[in-house]
């Protein structure tokens, strides 16, 4: 239940995020989808159903601020949260650089998901924010490996201080 | 539960949440523009936080630029003073025209009324997924915001109409979204087109003969109010580029004439296209 609390407090905050970096610029969301940090981060930390389901709450969340079909990024999402929690656990991607490339591997993968689901039903020429779209996967997961270094050594820290 | 799903747990979730959301978007399909109730349920959850980060952004912004850097205040200033005092000018010579042909309480009356049709809102948020189909805006039903209703910006140009409406805000389908259609024509001549939007920040005007010769590159594109939604008048655009097509039509691409970079201000008449006709 702690769980699924934090996790709803996790995404309300990137939800925050989400329009105050809109606010900034216009082009900043295409650059970085907050969204996706928290389906990574939850998925490598708790695994692929909970990434799952937050990929699905992200992607909803993310599809009500747009025009059209709803549910377009929540498979990507969901994808997204299921796959990187399978196999987060199958390989080791604790040491940094192997962590971006992998969130990348991911993020592209997403990407591809989104950009298929997006042109098979919506069927519209897509935007790409003067080409800003394609580099989204490569600024979103530095961002989500820092942020899980973050966590990380704020626990390690945290840990050590209780003993 | 059958001994294979209990087996592939994990992978029956993820089947089960796709599955969800394909009878989601299946579920759309015969609405049309129509939103559905679960993405109206979102939407009337965020707008409210969409609208205070929006105020919040904006309100620290006001105060730096109000109490700390006031470069240009001056001169922004004696711009305002300037303009105001013709557009008071303009208003008290409009006034006495009107009197010519109606009664002063008639008059102040339709005065009046005027000033309550507008629903003054500011954009609170932008379309994800392509910043040229749609807006947020901060007013919604609470304030007499219906669907239908038509968006103009500052200088009175043509932005769009509302499509969705929530307690507390609404959406507006911009005119440069793909699937926008105004019945439109030239205010020099009146050849009649269907101008939609191209989702890149341009418009198009369809429907428009190649045989037609009275069109010319600069030309102003207004409404024509056939379309029963958008009244007739109103200053959409201005045509920057005519190609014959090897088709019966014209392509002819319209630059719109509203940019929301400029002001987050925008007036929405509070009259639907059923009141208007």
């Amino acid at each position: 239940m702690r769980d699924y609390l934090f996790s709803g407090l996790v995404i309300f905050i990137a939800v925050v995020l989400y329009l105050f970096f809109q606010n900034v610029s216009f082009w900043f969301p295409f650059l970085l989808n907050v969204f996706s940090i928290v389906v990574i981060y939850f998925a490598v930390e708790k695994g692929e159903v909970f990434g799952a389901f937050t990929g699905m709450a992200c992607g909803l969340i993310q599809d009500s601020f747009c025009l059209g079909v709803f549910g377009v990024a929540g498979i990507a999402k969901t994808l997204l949260g299921y796959f990187t929690g399978l196999i987060s656990k199958k390989i080791n991607i604790i040491p940094f650089s192997r962590n971006v490339l992998f969130n990348i591997i991911m993020l592209i993968f997403e990407l591809l998901v989104w950009v298929f689901i997006y042109t098979l039903i919506i069927g519209e020429k897509l935007y790409t924010a003067n080409g800003l779209l394609f580099l989204q996967p490569f600024c979103t997961a530095l961002v989500a490996s820092f942020t899980i270094v973050l966590v990380r050594k704020v626990r390690e820290r945290k840990s050590k201080y209780i003993r | 539960m059958p001994s294979f799903l209990k087996k592939k747990k994990n992978l029956t979730i993820l089947l089960s949440l796709v599955l969800i959301q394909m009878i989601l978007i299946s579920i759309q399909a015969p609405l049309g523009e129509e939103e559905s109730f679960f993405k109206k349920m979102l939407l009337s959850v965020f707008i409210p936080v969409q609208d205070g980060v929006a105020y919040f952004f904006h309100g620290s912004n006001k105060f730096w630029r109000n109490y700390f850097f006031l470069h240009g205040i001056q001169v922004k200033n004696n711009l305002l003073q300037e303009k105001y005092f013709l557009l008071k000018h303009e208003n008290e010579l409009l006034r006495k025209a009107l009197k010519k042909y109606q009664a002063e309480k008639e008059v102040e009356d339709i005065f009046k009324q005027a000033h309550k049709k507008i629903i003054a809102a500011r954009i609170i948020g932008l379309d994800a997924r392509n910043i040229f189909k749609s807006i947020n805006i901060n007013k919604g039903s609470a304030d007499g915001v219906k669907k239908d209703m038509v968006v103009l910006d500052l200088n009175s140009n043509l932005v769009g109409r509302i499509i969705t409406v929530t307690l507390r805000g609404a959406r507006i389908q911009l005119l440069t979204d793909n699937d926008a259609g105004v019945s439109v024509s030239s205010e020099e001549n009146k050849s009649i087109g269907v101008l939609s939007g191209s989702g890149s920040g341009l418009c198009q005007v369809n429907y428009i003969l190649n045989t037609d010769k009275n069109l010319d590159i600069g030309n102003i594109i207004i409404t024509t109010g056939y379309d029963e939604i958008y009244p007739p008048g109103i200053r959409v655009g201005e045509i920057i580029s005519i190609e014959n097509l090897p088709s019966l039509f014209k392509m002819i691409i319209v630059k719109p004439y509203f940019n929301l970079s400029h002001s987050k201000r925008l007036a929405v008449i509070g009259v639907t296209a059923a009141e208007f006709y």
